[in-house]
This record gives structure tokens, C-alpha cells and sequence, in this order.
């Protein structure tokens, strides 16, 4: 039984634990198409207009709503893809068929789920084929760090991304993409049950198994850990 | 419950008391994904029935160790998601450099064929022949010829490693008892040498794709 001194450290832990932790956007300015759901309507005729534009095939404003919206696709991307299938390849997939069908854009809800299926539909579609250069998470980081002149130590923090994808990829696709959405992209419960069209309460079961499933996976990836380990020591 | 839960929990229903112990489990999960999640009140749940269950404060500290390792893959993903620009070419003419790669490799290796095709075959298009590894015909089915077509090739040394078996693009059932119609592709790796390949590029004020022909140097030195 755990003395009371380790509890609070626990519990303090948790109390500490960011709301979202998911990271802020590291270009300021181009923001995150679920930040402020709720709008002011100032910002509601600003997105309009954005919208307006981008439908019109203005190439600044198409662009904008690519840069709002590429993270959550990845995290999408990312639930659906076959392990090894390269996130960017998908991404850049996405984004061309953006650019093709702007007619598309004509305000966030219907954006949002038109390119939430052309997400889906590109990673099932790599999944098929399988013709797409297969590169892990790992390999992508490699290769972007590689265009620089030294390695530097963002390549650990891709391997232990990788790492986790790979468990994350054993997840059924209709777990992992919540889960992936509110870890790495921060939405809400609500938000999440808006895109997926289902209700709160679906999203809510779908967490708690995807979860579940995550550490019984990480937990069977330790024990595995600690029997090689073992072995090799023996 | 969400009748999700239902569907996916069949025996849920029965009351026996396996189902009862899922139920309590799956309640505690949604408690622990909605304290990680941060919802105050149920972390303060979670806190007390951990005076009573230390079990349950170990469960938080590890969903917790899991969250943080998403905080991982979420920067992974914001970087590369990050790397990714709306293509400002016509989309049909994009192609990263990977791929453009790989274009350029197709182009070479239709001429490279095409080159085999004109030493080893006849170019009777009365009864072509399947000559691509300069195999020779009479096979009983296309299966045959594709089996010998990959023997030959290995010992060529033009395909290398394990050939993937054929991946499945889509199904349909035909009906009336008769099965599916299965649509197959089929990848063979083959190592190929070209005396020069082509590589898309962006030129000009547009920046418009462009085919470029690299031809290999000289001066390289292995």
C-alpha cells in the first residue's frame, strides 16, 4: 500500500497536468481552426471572408486555410495510416486536393468534415496500394534532420514519438483518432463529437477504451522490454 | 452508457458479474480519460477513492506517464504538419523530390524495357510476348508467366528481397453464388540501371514543374 507522501506527490501531479497539452502553434499568427469555436462576430465576418476568398481560388487565403488546418489532419492522418506510411506524403496529398476543390471551402463545419474524408480516404487509400514510400515517423524526422548541417536532439524526441505512434497504430482507427485529436490538438469532448458527427457520450466510451488499450499496449511493451533485458543480462 | 458500450460489450446485459466487473472498470476508466482530459471534479474523484484504493492513484500516475508521451507525438506531428505548404503548382504536376524520384525511375525503367523488348522480342504485335526479363513465351496461364518472369529476374539479379503478395484495391460481390471480383495490384521491386533519369523541378517566374534530365558524372569516386 502506498504511504500517504507518495500519494500527494500523485495526485499533485495531476492537478498540475495542463488542461490541454497539447503544444501551442509554432507559427503565431497562423492559429488553429478550433481555437475560440465560439466566435465573436467580428471574427465570425473575418472567417467568412477568409472562406469567401478561398472559394474564389485567392491563393493567400487558400493557403491560410491550409496552415489553420494541417494539424488536426495530421493527427487524423495519423490514426488512420498504416504503420510506416509517411504522415507528409499524406499530408501533401491533402493538401493538393485542397487546393484543387477550394469550390469546397464554404464555412468550418462543412471544411472540416469534407477534409476529415480526405484524410481518411488518402490513408485507407495508402493502405491499399501500399505504393507510398513507407517511412516511419522516425525516418521523417531523420530526414528532416538531415537537411540541416548537424543532427540535432530533436531526432530522440522522434524516436519516442515513434515509439508511441507504434503502439498507437495497434489502436483501431475509431480510438486512435479521438485520442490523437485531444492529445496532440487539445479539442474538447464537444468538439470532437461535432466532427465525428456521434454523440458526447460515444467520445467520451471511445477515450476511455482508446486509453485502455494504450496502456495495456505500453505496459506489454515494457514487460517485453524487461524480458530482453533479462535475457541479455543472463 | 452510449450504446456504443452495448455493442461492443454483448454480454453487458446479463448481469453475470463479469459484466458487473467490466462495467466497474470501464466507469473507472472514463473517470481516469476525463481527470487526464482535466476535468476537475473527476480528478478529486479519482484522488478520493485513492485514499481508500492506492491502486487507483498508480493507474492515474501511468495514464498520466501515457498522456505525456502523446505530448511526444503531438510535436512530431505539429512539425511535420508544419513542413507541409499548400502546393502552389497545378496538384497533378506536384511531386516532392521523393517522388519525383520515383517518376523519373518509371520513365527510365519504360525505357529500359522497352530497350530489352527490342533486342530479346521480335516486336510481332500479332503474338506479343511477355519478354520484359527477356523470358520466352508458352505458358499455360498469366500466372505461370508471371511465376517464371520473377525466377528469371532473380537470377538476373534484377529483382532482389521478397516480392509482396498482391494487395487487394477493392472488392465487389458478383452474386448469385458466384464470388467476388477481386481487384489486385501487384508490386515487384526491381533494381534497374539507367544511363540517366529525369527529375521534376520548379523553373521559371511560375515556378512551374518541369522535367530536367540529369546525366551521371563522371568525377564520382566509390
Amino acid at each position: 500500500m502506498l504511504n500517504s507522501e507518495p500519494r500527494r506527490v500523485l495526485t499533485t501531479m495531476a492537478s498540475q497536468l495542463p488542461k490541454s497539452t497539447a503544444p501551442q502553434a509554432a507559427d503565431a499568427g497562423a492559429g488553429d481552426s478550433f481555437a475560440g469555436d465560439v466566435l465573436s462576430l467580428a471574427k465570425a465576418r473575418e472567417e467568412a471572408k477568409l472562406f469567401e476568398r478561398a472559394a474564389r481560388g485567392d491563393r493567400a487565403a487558400i493557403d491560410e486555410v491550409w496552415r489553420v488546418n494541417r494539424r488536426w489532419i495530421a493527427a487524423v492522418l495519423a490514426a488512420h495510416a498504416p504503420r510506416g506510411v509517411d504522415v507528409e506524403d499524406l499530408l501533401q496529398e491533402v493538401a493538393a486536393t485542397l487546393v484543387a476543390k477550394h469550390g469546397h471551402i464554404r464555412d468550418t463545419a462543412s471544411l472540416r468534415g469534407w477534409l476529415r474524408v480526405v484524410a481518411i480516404n488518402a490513408a485507407r487509400m495508402a493502405a491499399r496500394s501500399k505504393s507510398i514510400e513507407r517511412r516511419s515517423l522516425r525516418a521523417v524526422a531523420d530526414g528532416a534532420a538531415q537537411t540541416r548541417v548537424e543532427r540535432e536532439p530533436v531526432a530522440r524526441n522522434a524516436a519516442a514519438a515513434a515509439d508511441t505512434m507504434a503502439l498507437v497504430a495497434r489502436i483501431p482507427p475509431i480510438y486512435a483518432e479521438p485520442l490523437l485529436l485531444q492529445s496532440t490538438q487539445g479539442l474538447t469532448q464537444r468538439q470532437l463529437a461535432t466532427l465525428l458527427d456521434v454523440p458526447e457520450t460515444t467520445i467520451e466510451t471511445r477515450l476511455a477504451r482508446a486509453r485502455r488499450m494504450l496502456r495495456q499496449l505500453a505496459a506489454e511493451a515494457e514487460r517485453a522490454a524487461e524480458r530482453t533485458k533479462t535475457n541479455q543480462d543472463g | 452508457m452510449s450504446s456504443e458500450d452495448h455493442a461492443m460489450n454483448p454480454d453487458m446485459n446479463h448481469g453475470t458479474n463479469d459484466a458487473m466487473n467490466d462495467d466497474n472498470a470501464h466507469e473507472l476508466d472514463v473517470l481516469l480519460a476525463r481527470a487526464i482530459s482535466g476535468d476537475d471534479a473527476a480528478l478529486a474523484e479519482v484522488r478520493a477513492r485513492g485514499a481508500s484504493d492506492p491502486a487507483v492513484l498508480e493507474e492515474l500516475a501511468m495514464w498520466q506517464a501515457d498522456e505525456l508521451r502523446l505530448v511526444r507525438v503531438a510535436r512530431e506531428l505539429e512539425a511535420t504538419a508544419n513542413r507541409v505548404e499548400a502546393p502552389h503548382a497545378h496538384p497533378r504536376a506536384v511531386r516532392r523530390a521523393g517522388l519525383g524520384w520515383a517518376a523519373a525511375a518509371a520513365i527510365a525503367l519504360a525505357w529500359f524495357a522497352q530497350s530489352s523488348f527490342s533486342r530479346n522480342g521480335s516486336g510481332d504485335n500479332a503474338s506479343p510476348r511477355a519478354s520484359v526479363a527477356g523470358v520466352s513465351g508458352g505458358f499455360a496461364s498469366a500466372d505461370d508467366a508471371f511465376d517464371a518472369y520473377v525466377a528469371k529476374a532473380r537470377q538476373e539479379g534484377v529483382v532482389t528481397g521478397d516480392v509482396a503478395p498482391p494487395t487487394i484495391v477493392r472488392s465487389r460481390e458478383l452474386g448469385d453464388g458466384q464470388g467476388f471480383e477481386v481487384i489486385v495490384v501487384r508490386q515487384v521491386y526491381e533494381r534497374r540501371v539507367a544511363p540517366q533519369v529525369i527529375r521534376f523541378a520548379p523553373s521559371g517566374e511560375t515556378g512551374r514543374m518541369r522535367p530536367v534530365v540529369i546525366r551521371p558524372r563522371t568525377d564520382l569516386v566509390r
